[in-house]
């Protein structure tokens, strides 16, 4: 029973860490676009605004899928190991997992942001928004509490 | 090797130029005679006059809707307000264009090598493209409307005569036998053109690199409807993307006016497409957002976490400076970083109004509707035979009772309202589209320099076969007609 129990934490854990980076592009699009609606004079509100509404959607998509293999690697090279030790180890999951964000969005940025700050900052609270959703999907689908 | 093969490209562009035959294709015309506008025909025959000047040497083969058929092929909108109010009266009333009414002809281009219906315009383009050598360059010239796919662009089409379709596709299979050596070129006013960008890629589907022999001009991107397909014959009027690229090209508009602006920018006496299309951006007064395939690859190029992003100035490049001609030309205040100033405001602003005008026609328009059918309904009462066109006894009623049925609706005592609320009709028509217009300079300066934003962000990151790619298509774009 207790081995069935694992199986299936195990499953859902799989399946969270499968799915969330499938998120990633969305969570891009809110600093972004906070940042445009604070600060810019901004490309997506004049787009969504008065442009052509299926080309929007044909490139958020078409955006989506080409962020898709980045944000795999960044949960699968940073998040997931730094989640696998806090459990094996019996340390808070929480500060390890947002750790683990940071250091990827720092990666990222230096692989492709280079100097543009904005990006950058967007990177960082995308990570970092992304790693809570991860968290509120653990603590309500595997328990995990840490 | 790639690069060394790009180079090579690049290098072998002016001599080409110079060496061998220019074969030139212009195909032209409506799908059917109903939506074979004048303007289509009279662009045809416009672009035929520059080319007759300016190529002498070179071979022009021309395609047109039927082709030499007798048959009507072309509609003219003509005016009713010019008519006499007798006359006036039965249109209004019976008439399917607002304001409007439909006379058809049999085109008048010159010199027509043949049909553009599929199956004709298919081999006749396989037989001209297999004779075309290494050292010759083509231009493709298209006149005509444009249809569209909502999921994939590389299936937007050419409308050809007899309601055929030739897709992106097709079509880079057809320039697919030339040689890698030729330059091609292409020029697309149609709706959804953007998707003709593709052309440039030997598989329009796949990422493979895009030949940088291949380059061209669109009136729109690949969702977008164009202008350029009015049944008007007012040429003063016409304001598609054809207009103002040709008259860059020609030195002069095509109502022989003075040009608005020098498009000679870089002032070697010479006016390049690129030259043209730079034109047609900074003094378009339309609802085109004219692309090059350059800035198309720019987009193809432009990473996910670029697309969004804005900071700092706008870098100053040929782009940017466009965006303050634009800016300049439409009376759009920039902001110290080069962006529009209050842009969310003033697109609100420019949204608010159109959603007035689209509430106040769709009124005027059903309004209008009813009082025409309560009049039609009272006349078909008094004169039955004029219920079916298409019997013989409305030929009969045309012969004995048109003229007495015209007093009837002239006296009847909606008629007066039913003129006024046509005419308001076409006012709120012709508000829309300045607005319309208004909205597409707002746009392009953010389109514009969201482009002076990605070239500089191309050159600094780009990888050296992309930069080579790139800087072909360029090379290719600039050349002169």
């Amino acid at each position: 029973m207790k081995t069935n129990m694992d199986l299936k934490g195990r499953m859902k854990t799989f399946l969270i860490f499968a799915t969330v980076p499938l998120l990633a592009y969305p969570c891009w699009l809110v600093p972004v676009f906070l940042h445009n609606s604070l600060f810019g004079n901004n490309g997506l509100l004049m787009w969504a605004l008065v442009d052509s509404k299926p080309g929007l959607v044909h490139l958020l998509v078409r955006d989506w899928i080409a962020a898709l293999p980045i944000s795999y690697f960044l949960v699968v090279v940073f998040i997931l190991p730094a989640y696998l030790y806090a459990k094996s180890s019996r340390n808070p999951v929480g500060p390890l997992l947002h750790g683990a964000a940071l250091i990827g969005a720092i990666v990222l940025g230096i692989l492709f942001l280079k100097d543009n700050l904005w990006a950058w900052t967007a990177a960082l609270v995308t990570l970092q928004l992304l790693t809570l959703m991860l968290r509120i999907q653990l603590w309500f689908f595997v328990e995990d509490r840490g | 090797m790639k690069f060394l093969f790009i180079s090579l490209l690049v290098f072998l562009v002016p001599v080409t130029q110079v060496l061998g035959q220019e074969h030139i294709w212009v195909i032209g015309g409506g799908p059917v005679a109903d939506n074979s506008q004048v303007q289509i025909e009279f662009n045809t025959r416009w672009v035929q006059q520059i080319l007759e000047q300016q190529k002498p040497g070179a071979k022009v083969q021309y395609f047109f809707t039927d082709g030499n058929e007798p048959g009507s092929d072309v509609v003219i909108h003509e005016e009713i307000v010019e008519w006499p109010p007798l006359k006036q009266s039965f249109e209004r009333v019976f008439g399917t264009l607002v304001g409007k009414s439909a006379r058809y002809r049999t085109h008048e281009v010159e010199n027509v090598a043949g049909g553009t219906r599929l199956e004709l315009l298919v081999p006749a383009l396989e037989k001209g493209f297999s004779e075309v050598l290494s050292d010759d360059s083509v231009l493709l010239v298209y006149q005509g409307h444009g249809d569209r796919n909502f999921i994939f662009p590389s299936k937007n089409s050419l409308k050809l005569w007899g309601d055929t379709r030739l897709s992106v596709e097709k079509l880079e299979n057809l320039i697919s036998v030339l040689p890698d050596t030729t330059p091609v070129r292409f020029f697309m006013p149609q709706c959804f053109s953007g998707g003709f960008s593709r052309l440039i890629y030997p598989d329009v589907n796949s990422s493979r690199p895009p030949k940088p022999m291949r380059c061209g001009f669109m009136a729109e991107w690949d969702y977008e409807e164009s202008e350029g397909c009015t049944g008007s014959v007012n040429e003063a009027d016409y304001r598609d993307y054809t207009s103002y690229f040709f008259a860059a090209l020609d030195g002069k508009t095509r109502t022989n006016k003075k040009l608005a602006g020098n498009p000679d920018r870089n002032g070697d006496g010479e006016v390049g497409l690129r030259e043209a299309h730079f034109y047609s951006l900074a003094y378009g007064q339309s609802s085109d957002l004219p692309r090059s395939t350059s800035e198309a690859y720019l987009d193809q190029w432009q990473p996910w976490y670029l697309r969004w992003i804005e900071s700092g100035e706008v870098p100053k490049n040929s782009y940017s400076l466009l965006a303050r001609e634009v800016a300049a030309n439409n009376n759009i205040e920039l902001d110290g970083s080069g962006r529009i100033n209050n842009a969310r405001g003033v697109a609100e602003a420019l949204l608010g109004k159109r959603r007035d005008l689209e509430k106040r026609l769709t009124h005027t328009r059903d309004k209008g509707g009813a009082v025409q059918q309560s009049i039609k309904a009272t006349v078909l009462q008094q004169w039955p035979d004029a219920r079916h066109p298409d019997t013989p006894s409305y030929a009969q009623f045309l012969e004995q009772d048109l003229v007495a049925a015209q007093n009837w609706i002239l006296k009847h005592e909606e008629y007066s309202l039913l003129v006024k609320l046509q005419k308001d009709e076409e006012k709120l028509v012709r508000k829309l589209l300045d607005n319309k217009r208004e909205i597409t300079q707002l746009q392009k300066v953010n389109h514009l320099n969201r482009l002076a934003q990605l070239v500089e962000e191309f050159k600094r990151t780009a990888d050296p076969v992309q930069q080579g790619i790139y800087n072909a298509l360029v090379q290719c774009e600039e050349r002169p007609l």
